[in-house]
């Protein structure tokens, strides 16, 4: 017997609707307008030693029609304490009327004072959720995250999300810090052969000034971290340096021309400005420009279970100041100003080594990477745990500068 | 036949569609779980193993041109070995693809539906195989044929993003786990090419059965080269992947590769290439179990068979708990299972009826007994 | 009663699952082993005119012819059927006899001049002599004939170019519809059909709806002789087969069947003529109607036959060894076999030079995937994959949604709903304001829709664009298409986000495989991959060496390797 057409067409019908029923649990679950987006996180050790969490929630102004309003209410930063992240956000639903949504996070903030007690707990669960993404950047800040948060007021641009995403990209240039995301972070917290860093940030004001640290007499541009450069506008947030980690615990912080060694020596490091006192005057200063010619050579030898590491710089220099009396075309000039400026690099490199093995006891430039192949098994080389052998390593660095003419002016 | 010829483009997609599912899901973290560091190495011994495995299959196919593993088995032991065989086989297909769709719905459940009940997500898949069956296994195929492509560019696509964050000395120390556990052990990671599966069943579909030979050593060999790449990019570009245990890898891939400023976490889409070559694989899947089942009852049309099975997959696929049942199920059931049927019965069941078709050849020379279809 | 409506219920729900013999069609060229359906029994065309009893052929008896004619014609009653009695004269004797035909349809100058006056005048003929009816041949004897009246008439009395001798009065009557006149004379029991087609019908003139620049700018009319002479005038070759098969038990439409026989497919013409011969309907007024009599499978409303009202592009295909069937009474020919391939290009892809020929296809292949996939994914990422959007754009849709009352969906349907609205009344609106409420409908009213925060602007883009692609598709049938399949994406998005996508565009691509085109797959030459793989992208005009593999032609070659001779005179 055959079923007519209208009646399979009404089964069908029927059907259909039932399934689309159904599924009422879908429907308006994440509308687009019921979401609140977080753009930056903050936590700090509360009182009790309970969490205290910070969220920064960006308000879209609503435009057709209206010119833009005030800048104040772009967006607006609620502090909550609580026992652990996700409470947290829990507390912060039942506060606010739309639903909360971390896809649009572009930055994680940790206090000094909370890094110090770890962070491993915090960085899995942020790993587990499903919203943040892992390319937003970790910054550890040397004042508290909420204070970072409040502070940060974008001078160039409108949203505050684009000014968290394009911030860290002065790395590429300036070479101060370095763009450090939550997925390289946990990768380099599981990884047997490096130790984990994060951005230092802080808050530059002019009581910050005070407090900086100076390591000699002579002031020298960037020898300082975060909340330390002597500018001289608004409070705003600042990052300079990098914080790191030994584990999960912060060990140390660098500055600005630390990390700037550590770029090098690693492989990362796209352009930078180093100043070296002038070997043609006194009391001046030459200003290069550097950038990597060949990649850096690390080698480790095991002597006796201890590390000796080599590192072969080669780098390739333009002059950028220029003076009245200055006269790059000939050779014999080139090879003094090369001369200074190695051994001036190479200084300030066995700095940093000697600190990240001695002080901080952290391998953050991954020297464990180029000795792994002397072991043939993995049980081997957890056996010999590289992590804790680093702090007897000693170094060999070699800097190769090659400095090519200034830019415009090649004598005067 | 009830299905005319397929082609052997064709056939070199369907087999590859099998491990392109199965990358997607678990299978380069079981491999790089198994052997450590060493997991490349261990693919390329695996690789070499199956070529030569491949190479003796063929070979043993020669004089079995339009049959597949069932009219051979029933060549041998008559009708009961027939229907053993089948039952395995319609037993393979129904967990191995039960197994993938519980587990690829919980991904979804997970990432994109949090509010949306398991069983409906699991029903959509299901839904979209039954209608694409009832267009005939034709349709089926060919639809195999568009979608292969899509499937190996989305899966290229993270391959190549992410070889900025490459750290080549990842693939020290270079032993692994161990000489034992990569080389002994690792040996039964052989199962990872499932693919094979498909190889038995492959001969009386294609046009030109001279082509058997080239279609399985491309099919297989595109399919080692993507486990290859699948496992050298998770091992060289993060280095958690040894300590955790994530719900997809590549799918943390993708979320860790850097796309640029613009488009910020594209995954969705990716999704979207994986969903359509799972319904591929299911529509596959169900084709093959239904031709088994008409070819070991001797039914005319087995059509309707196809809701059968289809609601066979969904009350399977709801059985297992939670993931880690899932896991329990793919790493150490299936494993048991693909290389007890697929590299021992099957192999043996191809000896044993070579040396009776030889047997057979030779007292009477004139005739030639095969089975016909 | 019950008793019988539970059984069936449950023998319907049985029957659902139970295995049914598919008596689907299955015609294909080239694989052999899909069997091919049971003959149908070629059934007869039924008369609704004639009683059974009637005589079929025509009378001797001059009044008998009259009067049947009369019956036949209801000539009281019809006002256009004229009916002109006169006197023959033949060889000094005269003969009563009449002509009819349809006033309006006839030239009624050819009829006086050169059948009313040399059958009733006297002429020289009239007065020849019996004794010289000789013919002059080649042979040796030339016997005396008899006198045999018709071919007397139709030798030497009638001076008209086409004259056929009929002798049932349904080819009469065929004959007189077409526009033709018949003539009956007493004592001869065969009546002649007498070409003097005269009717007024449109000149030739542009192709409304296939606008190109540098082809030609003649286009198909209504009369089938016309499109004819058309076609024949562009190929320009003797092999061109026209023939002509009769569709529909009353109207007796002529569709005219044109094929290359040299080139073209046995199988495919066959299959051509066997489908339009055995179609069972009373009347057929436009070749719309005839594309769905004719068509595999209309159930899925993808396009599987090309409609084009120009001359120059039937060619190309006739030439490339496809049929074109032509319907007496509409401007729109019918080529078979249509691929999807075919309903991307546009008549003018082989006039131009073929880089922009295959840049304007991917800019038409683009607009066909925005028209169908644009508003689905704004629903499905919106709902469910909010992570997609870049942050600033998301934070500009959310902004510029605030004030929106309705959700998304809502929005999204209503927008599309004014549309078609708008699409639809703008084909009646009488033709000075036509293009004002164009206007006036997309842009005001979309404009005050946002002003008042009934919608949000993005959404009026989307629906813009939109609109705007499906315009871009170049056929007709294929756009509409589109505008169906537009829901189901936007519905299944709604649903279940890329998932439901995902499905429906599965279940696409699985009907687009499973349609074949008068036996030919539709998604050619992509699936199955044929040999001589000739894609939607065109070659150089110079590289055209072989026709589409999938057709089968007779010559599947049609460019030497090295076509521009005069270039390379040496190789």
């Amino acid at each position: 017997m055959k079923i007519s057409t209208s009646y399979k067409y009404l089964v069908l019908f029927l059907l259909l609707s039932i399934f689309t029923f159904s599924l009422s649990g879908c429907y308006n679950s994440q509308n687009i307008d019921r979401l609140a987006y977080i753009v930056a996180i903050g936590l700090d050790i509360g009182e009790n030693n309970k969490l205290r969490i910070s969220f920064q929630i960006s308000i879209p102004n609503s435009s057709s029609g209206e010119s833009g309003s005030s800048q104040s209410s772009e967006s607006v930063v609620n502090a909550i304490e609580c026992s652990s992240i996700d409470s947290g956000i829990n507390l912060l639903n039942s506060y606010l009327s739309k639903e909360v949504n971390l896809s649009h996070c572009k930055v994680i903030v940790f206090s000094e004072k909370f890094a110090y007690g770890g962070i491993s707990e915090s960085l899995y669960t942020l790993m587990n959720d499903i919203q943040i993404r892992p390319d937003c950047n970790i910054v550890v800040s040397r004042c508290d995250a909420e204070y970072f948060l409040k502070n940060s007021e974008p001078l160039l641009e409108k949203l505050s999300a684009k000014y968290y995403e394009i911030a860290p990209s002065s790395s590429e240039y300036t070479a101060y810090t370095q763009s450090v995301t939550l997925s390289k972070f946990f990768s380099n917290y599981n990884d047997s052969c490096t130790e984990c860093y994060a951005i230092l940030g802080g808050v530059n004001s002019k009581s910050t000034h005070d407090t900086a640290s100076n390591i000699s007499g002579e002031e020298k541009d960037a020898d300082n971290k975060a909340n330390e450069t002597l500018i001289d506008s608004k409070p705003n947030i600042e990052n300079m340096g990098l914080a790191v980690f030994n584990g999960d615990k912060l060990a140390g912080e660098l500055s600005g021309i630390e990390t700037m060694c550590h770029q090098i020596v690693s492989n990362y490091l796209d352009t930078c400005n180093i100043t070296i006192p002038s070997p043609f005057e006194n009391n001046k200063n030459v200003s290069l420009r550097l950038r990597l010619k060949n990649k850096t050579k690390n080698k480790v030898y095991l002597v006796d279970n201890s590390p000796y590491i080599t590192t072969k710089v080669n780098l390739e220099a333009r002059i950028l100041s220029m003076d009245e009396n200055s006269d790059y075309l000939e050779s014999e000039n080139i090879k003094l100003l090369e001369e200074y400026a190695n051994s001036y690099l190479e200084s300030k490199i066995y700095e940093y080594l000697y600190k990240t093995s001695k002080t901080l006891n952290s391998d953050i430039d991954g020297f464990g990477k180029y000795v792994i192949h002397n072991f043939l098994t993995w049980n081997d080389w957890k056996s010999y745990n590289w992590l804790e052998n680093y702090k007897n390593s000693f170094f060999n660095v070699d800097v190769n500068i090659s400095v090519k003419s200034g830019y415009l002016i090649l004598e005067s | 036949m009830n299905y005319s010829k397929i082609g052997s483009i064709e056939a070199i997609s369907l087999i590859i569609i099998v491990i392109l599912n199965h990358i997607v899901l678990h299978f380069p973290k079981n491999l790089i779980d198994s052997c450590g560091p060493s997991s490349p190495i261990n693919v390329i011994y695996i690789s070499i193993l199956i070529f030569i495995f491949l190479y003796f299959l063929v070979k043993l196919f020669k004089n079995f041109t339009s049959n597949d593993i069932i009219d051979i088995s029933e060549f041998l032991g008559g009708k009961f070995l027939k229907i053993i065989i089948g039952i395995l086989f319609i037993l393979y297909f129904l967990i191995t693809s039960s197994t993938s769709l519980r587990n690829f719905a919980e991904i979804l459940k997970v990432t994109y539906f949090p509010n949306v009940n398991i069983y409906i997500l699991l029903i959509a898949f299901l839904i979209v195989a039954l209608i694409a069956n009832k267009f005939g296994t034709n349709s089926v195929i060919r639809c195999n044929l568009i979608i292969v492509p899509l499937v190996l560019i989305t899966l290229l696509i993270p391959f190549f993003l992410t070889i900025t964050r490459y750290v080549p000395q990842r693939i020290f120390p270079i032993l692994g786990y161990g000489f034992n556990e990569t080389f002994f052990k690792g040996a039964t990671n052989i199962f990872a090419i499932n693919g094979i599966a498909y190889i038995y069943f492959l001969m009386p579909m294609l046009k030109k059965q001279e082509n058997f030979k080239s279609i399985s050593f491309i099919g297989i060999g595109i399919s080692t080269l993507y486990l290859f790449l699948s496992v050298i990019t998770l091992l060289f570009s993060f280095a958690d992947v040894l300590s955790v245990n994530k719900l997809s890898s590549v799918y943390s891939l993708i979320r860790g590769a850097d796309f640029g400023n613009f488009f910020q976490r594209p995954d969705a889409i990716f999704f979207l290439g994986w969903m359509l070559s799972l319904m591929s694989y299911l529509s596959i899947s169900l084709m093959l179990i239904t031709n088994i089942f008409r070819k070991i009852t001797n039914i005319k049309n087995s059509s309707s068979m196809i809701y059968a099975f289809c609601s066979s997959i969904f009350i399977i696929s709801l059985i297992p708990k939670g993931m880690e049942e899932i896991r329990y199920i793919e790493n150490n059931i299936l494993k048991i299972f693909t290389i007890s049927l697929l590299f021992v019965i099957s192999f043996i069941i191809m000896i044993i009826s070579n040396i009776k078709y030889i047997k057979t050849h030779n007292k009477h020379p004139k005739e030639v007994d095969l089975i016909e279809n | 009663m019950d008793n019988i409506k539970k059984e069936s219920f449950i023998q319907k729900f049985n029957n659902f699952f139970k295995y049914k013999d598919t008596d689907q069609y299955n015609f294909s060229i080239g694989e052999t082993t899909i069997e091919k359906s049971e003959e149908n029994n070629p059934f007869e065309k039924q008369s609704l005119i004639s009683p059974p009893e009637v005589e079929k052929k025509i009378f001797s008896n001059f009044n008998d012819n009259l009067e049947h004619m009369k019956v036949v014609y209801n000539s009281l009653i019809n006002s256009d059927i004229i009916i002109r009695q006169f006197t023959l004269i033949a060889k000094n004797k005269q003969y009563p006899a009449f002509l009819l035909y349809i006033d309006g349809m006839v030239d009624s100058k050819i009829i006086n001049d050169f059948v009313l006056s040399p059958l009733m005048l006297r002429n020289r003929a009239n007065i020849f002599d019996i004794d010289d009816n000789k013919s002059f041949t080649n042979s040796q004897a030339t016997k005396e004939k008899k006198f045999n009246l018709g071919e007397y008439i139709l030798n030497h009395l009638m001076p008209q170019n086409s004259v056929k001798m009929a002798n049932e009065f349904s080819d009469i009557t065929t004959g007189v519809n077409s526009g033709n006149c018949a003539l009956f004379v007493d004592t001869l029991n065969c009546a002649f059909d007498i070409d003097v087609k005269g009717f007024k019908q449109r000149s030739i003139g542009k192709p409304d709806n296939e606008m190109v620049i540098r082809g030609s700018q003649e286009g198909f009319t209504e009369a089938i002789r016309t499109n004819t002479s058309l076609i024949r005038r562009l190929v320009n070759n003797e092999n061109l087969i026209i023939e002509n098969i009769s569709v529909g038990n009353i109207s007796n439409t002529s569709c005219a069947v044109c094929y290359m026989k040299n080139i073209a497919n046995n199988e495919l013409v066959s299959e051509v003529k066997y489908r339009l011969n055995n179609i069972n309907i009373d009347y057929l007024i436009s070749s719309g109607q005839l594309e769905q009599l004719i068509q595999d499978d209309s159930n899925y409303s993808l396009p599987q036959i090309i409609a084009s009202e120009r001359p120059d592009k039937a060619s190309n295909y006739l030439l490339e060894g496809r049929v074109v069937i032509i319907v007496n009474g509409s401007p729109y020919c019918l080529i078979a076999p249509g691929t999807l391939v075919d309903f991307i290009s546009s008549p003018e892809d082989l006039n131009l030079n073929f880089r922009f020929s295959n840049l304007l296809k991917i800019v038409r292949v683009i607009a066909l995937i925005i028209t169908l996939f644009l508003p689905g994914l704004y629903v499905a990422i919106t709902n469910f994959h909010q992570e997609l959007i870049p942050t600033e754009l998301l934070f500009a849709i959310v902004a510029s949604r605030d004030t929106v009352p309705f959700p998304i969906i809502f929005e999204l349907l209503l927008m599309e709903l004014s549309f078609e609205l708008i699409r639809e009344a703008g084909v009646r609106v009488p033709s000075p304001i036509g293009p004002t409420i164009g206007i006036v409908g997309g842009l005001i009213l979309g404009q005050a829709a946002v002003d008042a925060n009934v919608v949000s602007p993005i959404l009026i883009i989307i629906i813009a664009i939109t609109g705007i692609s499906s315009f871009a598709v170049p056929d007709f049938i294929l756009s509409f298409h589109c505008r169906l399949a537009r829901f189901a994406y936007i519905f299944s998005g709604y649903l279940l986000g890329f998932l439901g996508i995902a499905m429906v565009l599965f279940i696409h691509f699985i009907i687009m495989i499973s349609i074949k085109s008068f036996g030919y797959s539709y998604l050619q030459p992509y699936v199955p991959i044929t040999r001589d793989y000739k894609g939607i992208l065109l070659s150089p005009a110079w590289k055209r060496e072989h026709r589409s593999d999938f057709l089968n032609t007779k010559k599947p070659k049609k460019q030497n390797k090295i076509s521009m001779k005069w270039k390379y005179p040496n190789k």
